[in-house]
């Protein structure tokens, strides 16, 4: 049916679509703009252009049933303007400078911003190299980057983002006294003053820096997901970050968990990262604007986790003009608007809210099943539809999130974010349980969400200094209530079980950081001081703790002129709870070769964390998040210390990107069942992890394709059990990631296939009866080593198909998205329980819980 | 470039075969009671078809502290390991074990508890009243021991049993199935069976054997819960008991 709806819909807008008639003209004195204003209208020409360019350029020219390039050839030939063909649209651009500028000045200093050209919006984390040196430099959040021992005024700079267009700008002595920003563009942009370089980079884009890769959100539309996809199931892609738990809350890290990887916003943390137990990111995909995945080495003014930092920037608003734009799910509407205000600033606000508790689609009933039969064990081994019953489970959720950015001068800005995500379910379920003559009525009142906010303020003292500080606070609450009433068939009795549960972890944090240089080396300082405030309530206990973390941080980076990039820093911490210092180093070498295409790299950093996710989200088995702050004592402080090193080659569309790493983390506390003899058990151990990521990437114009492997092995020392050293729950020998994409005029088709080899379990091997004094016998169970057994081989192919369109001044998409193509029936783990006899004598029996099969999905999308 | 890029996918499809694990478990158990002589002790191989590829199975070993000797188990039948010499716990003391198999040597400790030290007893006899079946027979005590209970068995000794003549009898069985907290039992007329002799044995068990006795297969939402187990490197339950006999008469 989806599929009929959409190719219908494909087939509408592709008549829609009309080829260029050769167009004939005759302008005296005609305004530029005028022209391709009505060359759009009649010949349906598509043009990209700043209308500034275009101010004061009138047009003579006569022509007759000319191709499109001869008749804007023709019109601008006696203008400083020029066009390139760029997909299906022509970009009209200042002509680049003549190649024959004499240098003026060598041994400069460049500093300017990267802007969004369609929306003037600051580029974060773009990547600005001068070419045919090793001098290079990331964007910060406001785009602004600063360039030291330039060549020449005359060198050309290298700009390039994840999903933009390279741009190649060759510099001027007069881009030195005017520095106006650079800007680039996505496929239909234009690129004024440049050299379009060719290639417009994929979906993911290495980096010269160990464990240090970009997402692109502006293609997020052609990731395959089963709920909707979102910058955390992008992040899913890259090597050493797993992508066989169909789920967006959270990223396993080069054999981590979860709760060791921080995820930021704005410079915020949240605790909670998804909606829909890990179908739908927290993150709107509206708001997202840029994303950065550490995988371990997470700049020094950034401690507290030692696993990976997602590092996610929101979107400033268009500061040219009002736009909006409506996301239609089969689940979910979304829905944004952003603007100038006035002059020296934007917004942007968005809201995304589920109408499941509205409407039981197909799909929804599908994925709740799905879920509810993961975490709800089954006698007969059956499948429960929980819509069958009177009352259907009430679930739903939604999120705000607005950004409002000042520039109340030209060097400072000033920006407050808001976010607001909550979840929440109300379901009573009848369940016959036959083989143990029971009935069982299941009640779950939940909800749970995040509040996050900052407020930053960045101020530019010269191109060189600047200083930042911000003030950020999160607060992830829960409010659980579960009861189990069994009633035994066979006599009337019945029996109950409740569990009332309230969590809240917050934080409030203030961060001065500083940027200068001195010399030829840049340096950050700063201070940082949070506040945590942890509570865990239930019927049986009420436990709250408070602590401060204040930490100081430096860091030195410099280039030498071998292509040797050199930084490292310190990071002092004192945590209150424990009143003990923790220094954290971090050591990072780039040595780029062969003309910048291969870089070596080798990074080394020891973090520490301070609090704990003790049990992980369970869906209906009622204890979702519970965050802990360590003591020092049964909750220990975390250690991990990461070793990478590799290599990085890209040339001529092929990118090669290989590390080694090693990594090792004391003081986890990790959750097991049916540990010999100790049934369900908090541990604690030490993680090890070694392993290789290899990224391989082709970009071919219209096509992307690349390969993330990883392999590696990991293992956990117990502190308590004598079979100390046990495979990580989490560990992988193998992940692949096929994925490839082709981007058509209209049309992006993308397909991925995922492939992991079988995580570990413990198993049940069997039962033994121990005779007992009194002349009775005990049966009991007996389960294998912890995760002695593996689970077998996931795989799965996504498929995702885009139309873009475009209806007068209004652009849409149409996305179908068709998860698990092929229906692997992936197994997430086995459930074992006792299915007859009495307390004495029974016979166990096992289910595979399974994951979620073939789902497709449809996602409309109109900006205006 | 194709070269290179055809010996990196091998590669990289070759590491898909995940590393060897063949799970196992070998269970161990056998209970130690004082004074009695400990000639057998109890072993399974799981998965079971292992066993037969087992010749000879495993030996355990057990240390006495006082006497500094070890005795040997040997492996004499299907999940069975005797000894021709067998050792006699005693109360009070601490016996280590080990089992050895071709992977893993599997240890467990034995600790026995104190002898129990007999209190009040109302009487060893008792006349039974046909007309009176919850007439109090007996009232036995011992001393209190902290950390330990207590679990009673009654048997009767008599080769030709005459039934009491009560509509219902034999209740000891209802009222002292699983261990007790306290340290006295009050035995009325029909707990008891039969006129004639009978050995009421009281054993001193920890905490740990008691959960052997009120483990419930299925915890939370049915699913399996892990059973009592105290063998470091394996399976099972090794534990040490004291006992207390006492021989109580029933009169017509």
């Amino acid at each position: 049916m989806l599929c009929t709806v959409f190719c219908w819909c494909l087939c509408c807008a592709s008549a829609c679509a009309q080829e260029t008639a050769g167009i004939s003209f005759r302008f005296q004195d005609e305004p530029l703009s005028n022209v391709l204003k009505k060359w759009k209208k009649e010949y349906r020409l598509r043009c990209a252009y700043d209308p500034s360019l275009c101010e004061d350029l009138s047009v003579t020219a006569v022509g007759t049933d000319l191709s499109p390039q001869e008749a804007l050839t023709k019109v601008l030939e006696n203008t400083e303007l020029t066009w390139k063909l760029i997909g299906t649209t022509y970009a009209i651009y200042r002509k680049p400078p003549a190649d024959n500028v004499t240098p003026t000045r060598a041994g400069v200093s460049f500093g300017s911003r990267v802007l969004d050209y369609d929306t003037r919006e600051p580029i974060a984390f773009a990547s600005v190299r001068v070419s045919g040196t090793a001098i290079g430099a990331t964007t910060d959040d406001e785009g602004r980057f600063f360039l030291r021992s330039i060549p020449s005024d005359t060198s050309t700079l290298i700009v390039s983002y994840v999903g933009y267009q390279v741009l190649r700008q060759k510099l001027t002595p007069a881009t030195f006294e005017s520095r106006e920003p650079l800007s680039i563009s996505r496929s239909f942009g234009l690129m004024p003053q440049a050299i379009v370089y060719g290639d417009q980079t994929g979906l993911i884009q290495s980096t010269a820096q160990a464990g240090l890769m970009e997402v692109s959100t502006l293609d997020l539309s052609s990731i395959g997901s089963a709920g909707e996809p979102d910058a955390m199931k992008a992040a899913q892609l890259l090597p050493g970050v797993d992508a066989t738990t169909e789920n967006s809350g959270g990223l396993m890290v080069r054999g981590t968990e979860p709760d060791q990887s921080r995820v930021t916003m704005d410079g915020f943390t949240l605790y909670h990262l998804d909606h829909f137990f890990g179908l739908y990111s927290a993150f709107n995909p509206l708001v997202v604007e840029s994303v950065r995945v550490h995988k371990g080495h997470a700049p020094l003014s950034e401690g507290g986790f030692t696993g990976g930092w997602v590092e996610m920037v929101s979107r400033d608003g268009n500061r040219k003009k009002n736009r909006s734009r409506i996301d239609l799910g089969l689940l979910t509407v979304a829905a944004c608007t952003e603007g100038p205000i006035g002059t020296k600033g934007s917004y942007f606000i968005a809201a995304r809210r589920a109408y499941t508790d509205a409407l039981f689609s197909p799909l929804f009933q599908s994925l709740f099943n799905s879920l509810y039969n993961a975490n709800i064990p089954e006698v007969d081994a059956g499948q429960v539809d929980v819509f069958e019953g009177e009352s259907a489970p009430n679930f739903g959720f939604f999120d705000v999130n607005a950004k409002f950015t000042f520039y109340p001068g030209e060097r400072d800005r000033v920006s407050l974010t808001l976010m607001r995500s909550v979840d929440r379910l109300d379901m009573n379920f009848i369940q016959s349980l036959d083989a143990v003559s029971q009935q069982v009525i299941f009640s779950d009142q939940s909800q749970w969400g995040n509040t996050g906010a900052s407020l930053r303020w960045n101020h530019h003292w010269t191109d060189s200094v600047h200083s930042e500080i911000q003030l950020a606070g999160s607060a992830f609450n829960s409010e659980l209530f579960s009861q189990d009433i069994i009633r035994d068939l066979l006599t009337g009795a019945t029996t109950s079980a409740k569990s009332e549960e309230e969590n809240l972890l917050s934080d409030f944090s203030g961060k001065f950081t500083h940027h200068y240089y001195i010399g030829p080396c840049k340096l950050l300082s700063g201070l940082q001081l949070s506040l945590y405030e942890s509570r865990h309530n239930t019927l049986a206990e009420v436990d709250t703790s408070g602590a401060m973390l204040a930490a100081g941080f430096t860091e030195i980076s410099t280039a030498s002129a071998f292509g040797l990039e050199f930084s490292g820093g310190l990071r002092l911490s004192h945590f209150s709870k424990t009143g003990a210092p923790y220094l954290d180093p971090r050591l990072n070498l780039i040595q780029s070769l062969s003309d910048n295409r291969l870089h070596l790299k080798l990074s080394f950093n020891a973090s520490h964390q301070f609090l704990q996710r003790l049990q992980p989200q369970n869906f209906a088995l009622n204890n979702p998040d519970y965050w802990q702050l360590s003591n020092g004592e049964d909750l220990p402080v975390m250690r991990g210390n990461l070793l990478s090193m590799g290599a990085n080659w890209s040339h001529g569309g092929w990118t090669f990107d290989g590390e080694l790493f090693g990594r090792r983390t004391q003081g986890l506390k990790r959750r097991f069942v049916n540990v010999m003899g100790m049934g369900d058990q908090l541990i604690d151990g030490t993680g090890q992890s070694a392993g290789f990521d290899l990224l391989v990437q082709r970009d071919l114009g219209r096509h992307h394709f690349w390969l993330a492997s990883t392999t590696s092995f990991s293992f956990l020392s117990l502190d308590d059990v004598a079979r100390t050293e046990i495979p990580e729950s989490s560990g992988q020998w193998q992940e692949l990631k096929f994925i490839y994409q082709v981007k058509l005029d209209r049309v992006d088709i993308s397909a991925a296939w995922f492939f992991g080899s079988g995580k570990p379990f413990t198993p049940l091997l069997g039962t033994y009866t121990l005779p007992l004094l009194n002349g009775d016998e005990q049966v009991l169970p007996v389960f294998g080593s912890i995760n002695s057994d593996r689970l077998p081989a996931y795989h799965r192919l996504d498929v995702s198909i885009t139309y873009r369109f475009s209806l007068d001044k209004a652009e849409g998409s149409l996305s179908l998205n068709l998860f698990n193509v092929y229906d692997r029936n992936n197994i997430r783990n086995f459930q074992y329980f006792a299915v007859s006899g009495d307390e004495t004598s029974f016979a166990a029996g096992s289910r595979a819980v399974g994951m979620l099969g073939f789902a497709p999905s449809l996602n409309f999308s109109i900006s205006f | 470039m194709g070269r290179y890029w055809i010996i990196g996918l091998s590669w990289v499809l070759a590491a898909c075969s995940p590393p060897d694990g063949s799970p196992d478990a070998v269970v161990f158990h056998g209970i130690f009671v004082a004074g009695e002589p400990l000639d057998t002790l109890y072993w399974e191989v799981f998965p079971p078809a292992s066993a037969a590829d087992w010749p000879g199975g495993p030996v355990a070993t057990v240390r006495d502290p006082v006497l500094q000797q070890q005795f040997s188990y040997e492996n004499f039948g299907e999940g069975v390991l005797l000894s021709t010499d067998p050792l006699i716990p005693v109360a009070g003391q601490t016996y280590s074990v080990e089992l050895a198999t071709p992977d893993a040597t599997l240890k467990a400790e034995a600790v026995m508890p104190p002898a129990i030290v007999p209190g009040l007893i109302s009487g060893n006899t008792f006349t039974v009243d046909p007309e009176n079946p919850g007439e109090v027979a007996f009232l036995i005590n011992w001393q209190v021991m902290p950390g330990y209970s207590f679990l009673a068995t009654l048997a009767c000794l008599e080769e030709k049993p005459v039934p009491l003549p009560f509509e219902e009898t034999g209740k000891f069985a209802t009222f002292y199935r699983d261990p007790i907290l306290q340290s006295f039992v009050s035995l009325r007329s029909d707990f008891f069976q039969y006129y004639g002799q009978h050995r009421l044995t009281v054993y001193a068990i920890d905490k740990a054997y008691e959960q052997v006795f009120f483990y419930l297969p299925s915890g939370a939402r049915n699913l399996l819960a892990a059973g009592p187990d105290n063998v470091e490197g394996g399976d099972g339950f090794v534990t040490g008991v004291s006992k207390w006999e006492l021989e109580l008469v029933l009169l017509p």
